[in-house]
């Protein structure tokens, strides 16, 4: 009996043991897993320090664009110990939201429930001060523009790509988008039963690496005037849209880009999408007259053309094939000089022109002059026109693009070819953050002096003289080009265009206003050129240069 | 035969190490009491840190909300600032008395 007794303890024992090991077994293999992971988050305090986004500057150093922190409000069911109904009374006192709205969001089946998106400071605090158990404010990084919606075409904006995490779109956002963006640091720190840190704990750092800051050329008193004298001139000639680029010819440098109508980067979901796009770099136009100004400095730098040449053929219209060129008003100078040609924006006198030069150097003037492929400037969405292959060349083609038709361009590559002749024939890439640009001599010094003084007599003799600035020296060229449709041009539409530098020996800035399907007006000279005279006389008072 | 005095050296370093050891147990302990209530000094100091930061942020987007040209061309024209419409350039000129010469 006794024997039996301690036997049967035995096996007690025995049975205990085993089922001690088998549960220990079941949560040391079994589960440890699970049971490892629940012990690191109870221990373990993980936290992602969001990079921020780099900020992008005028040349003062005023930001154009600056990182904000916002704040998304969600509701965590599970821990919410009031009603609904009292949530939500509590909630339309401080947010925007319909209490249908909230209501809604709360009887949703989800447990985390998403209430109110993109909170400023101010709302931080209030829903704060509520001091409401189960609800939640995440942090997340955006933009905020101090100056508002100004340059908002050459800036782009920051939407979210499709894991939900920041992506610049467009201009520069888009551009640089890598660059600003930075990359996420991490802290890992042991924590104790109340969550607080563990002092002489574990502890494990990755490096936040923020995103680098953009200091652009653009100048904040320029954009300032750009942005606010295209609007008023788009308005006034009844313009479809307007656009203004001013630029440092010395370094390429984009001084001021502004684009009428545009939109609010900060809200930019209510945006038609249409208006994204930058005209400045993604839309080409037809130059019309401003072109003139690249073939006959092809043609004087080449030797085909001297500035007192006379024109042979500009006593009338010029037939080439079935076509008959004339002049804009039908009205024709012969024997006009070639000075005189580009005074009168003669298309006869151009035509000469661009026979003169032929085929061959007109192609390889276009090309100098960066005409079918992209500047390169520094924003997303740069497109470029091209042109024919030389075989498909025909001398109509030849003879309208000498006054600046049957050729695409964008017009930062009309601004391009405009800072080749105020630099003394150098030319240097536009760009739109600050650096360093090379530069390429692509003509003679004496050929862009040549032109300048053409295009001051254009200023000071031309169609345009009634709005010039008196006194003031500037070189400058109107353009009045025809809009294409379906394969002939729109009968009453045009593109209004100037583009100009000043002080014409001295030049501190290039210029070109664009109006598009201007109704007030057909002509350039009645609508692009007082507007570009306009914002003149306010940079050189702003900037302090004496236009003599 | 045994060596009383080494018996009696041999006890007192076993004393003294025992000693040691106590002292740096307690010590020990000590020094993780004291750091363990620098938890709560930690967390307190990098709420004041994170709430510097938030109000150095608005600030700063008060001061360039201040400074923006859309406020101070509001501000311009309540204070009754206008552009000017006729500028005069002063230019290197000489004097008439020079001039006569």
């Amino acid at each position: 009996m006794p024997l039996s007794r301690t036997r049967l303890v035995f096996i007690l024992f025995f049975f205990s043991f085993l089922a001690i090991i088998a549960r220990l077994g079941w949560w040391q293999i079994a589960q440890s897993e699970a049971l490892l992971s629940q012990a690191k988050a109870q221990r373990w305090e993980e936290k992602i320090i969001p990079a921020k986004r780099g900020e992008i500057f005028f040349t003062d150093a005023y930001p154009l664009a600056s990182s904000k922190p916002f704040y998304n409000l969600y509701a965590f069911k599970p821990e919410i110990k009031i009603s609904y109904q009292e949530l939500v009374e509590q909630l339309i006192k401080i947010s925007p939201l319909e209490k249908k709205e909230i209501q809604e969001m709360l009887e949703s089946d989800l447990l985390w429930v998403p209430i109110w998106k993109h909170l400023g400071e101010k709302n931080r605090e209030e829903v704060l001060s509520l001091q409401i158990d189960g609800l939640e404010l995440e942090e997340e990084t955006g933009r905020e523009y101090p100056e508002a919606s100004q340059a908002a075409h050459l800036l782009g904006f920051l939407g979210k790509n499709e894991k939900g995490e920041n992506q610049g779109y467009f201009g520069l956002e888009g551009y640089y988008d890598r660059q600003l963006r930075g990359s996420d640091g991490k802290v890992v720190q042991e924590k104790d039963a109340l969550g607080r840190p563990i002092v002489l704990g574990g502890y494990y750092k990755s490096t936040v690496k923020n995103g680098i800051n953009l200091r652009l050329f653009l100048d904040r008193q320029l954009q300032w005037i750009a942005e606010k004298c295209i609007a008023k001139g788009t308005k006034r000639y009844g313009a479809k849209k307007g656009l203004v680029i001013i630029s440092n010819p010395q370094n390429g440098g984009i001084l001021a880009m502004a684009v009428y109508p545009n939109f609010d980067p900060s809200d930019y979901s209510k945006t038609e999408s249409e208006l994204f796009f930058n005209p400045a770099i993604s839309g080409t136009f037809e130059p019309g007259s401003i072109f003139k100004i690249l073939i006959m400095a092809a043609a004087l730098d080449s030797g085909a053309v001297t500035p007192q040449d006379i024109c042979p053929t500009c006593s009338g219209p010029v037939k080439i094939g079935e076509y008959t060129i004339k002049t804009w008003n039908d009205q024709y100078y012969p024997k006009s000089t070639m000075t005189e040609i580009i005074q009168h924006s003669d298309n006869v006198g151009m035509v000469y022109v661009g026979r003169q030069l032929g085929l061959e150097k007109t192609l390889v003037y276009l090309e100098r002059f960066g005409i079918g492929q992209k500047t390169g400037i520094d924003l997303q969405g740069e497109t470029t026109g091209k042109f024919k292959e030389k075989k498909y060349w025909s001398s109509i083609d030849l003879a309208t693009i000498s006054f600046g038709q049957g050729i695409a361009v964008t017009p930062i590559q009309m601004v391009q070819i405009v800072n080749v002749i105020a630099n003394q024939g150098k030319l240097i890439p536009p760009r739109v953050v600050q650096g360093i640009q090379e530069t390429k001599q692509i003509i003679k010094p004496e050929t862009a002096k040549q032109i300048t003084e053409m295009m001051v007599n254009a200023v000071e003799q031309g169609e345009a003289k009634w709005t010039k600035i008196p006194g003031a020296s500037i070189a400058g060229k109107t353009g009045t080009a025809q809009i294409p449709i379906q394969g002939h041009y729109d009968p009453e539409k045009t593109i209004a265009s100037f583009v100009g530098f000043a002080p014409a020996l001295k030049p501190q800035f290039t210029m070109l206003v664009i109006l598009y399907e201007p109704t007030t007006s057909p002509w350039a000279s009645e609508t692009a050129a007082p507007l570009w005279f306009d914002i003149a006389k306010d940079i050189f008072l702003l900037k302090s240069i004496n236009p003599k | 035969m045994v060596n009383k005095k080494k018996v009696d050296r041999n006890r007192q370093l076993i004393i003294a190490l025992s000693l040691i050891t106590i002292a740096l147990v307690f010590g020990q302990v000590a020094v993780f009491i004291y750091f363990g209530g620098q938890g709560a000094k930690a967390a307190q100091i990098s709420q004041t840190k994170n709430d510097l930061i938030r109000e150095n942020k608005q600030l700063r987007t008060e001061i360039l909300r201040r400074t923006s040209f859309s406020f101070i061309s509001e501000q311009a024209q309540k204070a009754g600032f206008e552009q000017a419409s006729s500028i005069v350039y002063l230019e290197g000129q000489l004097p008439m008395a020079f001039k006569n010469k």
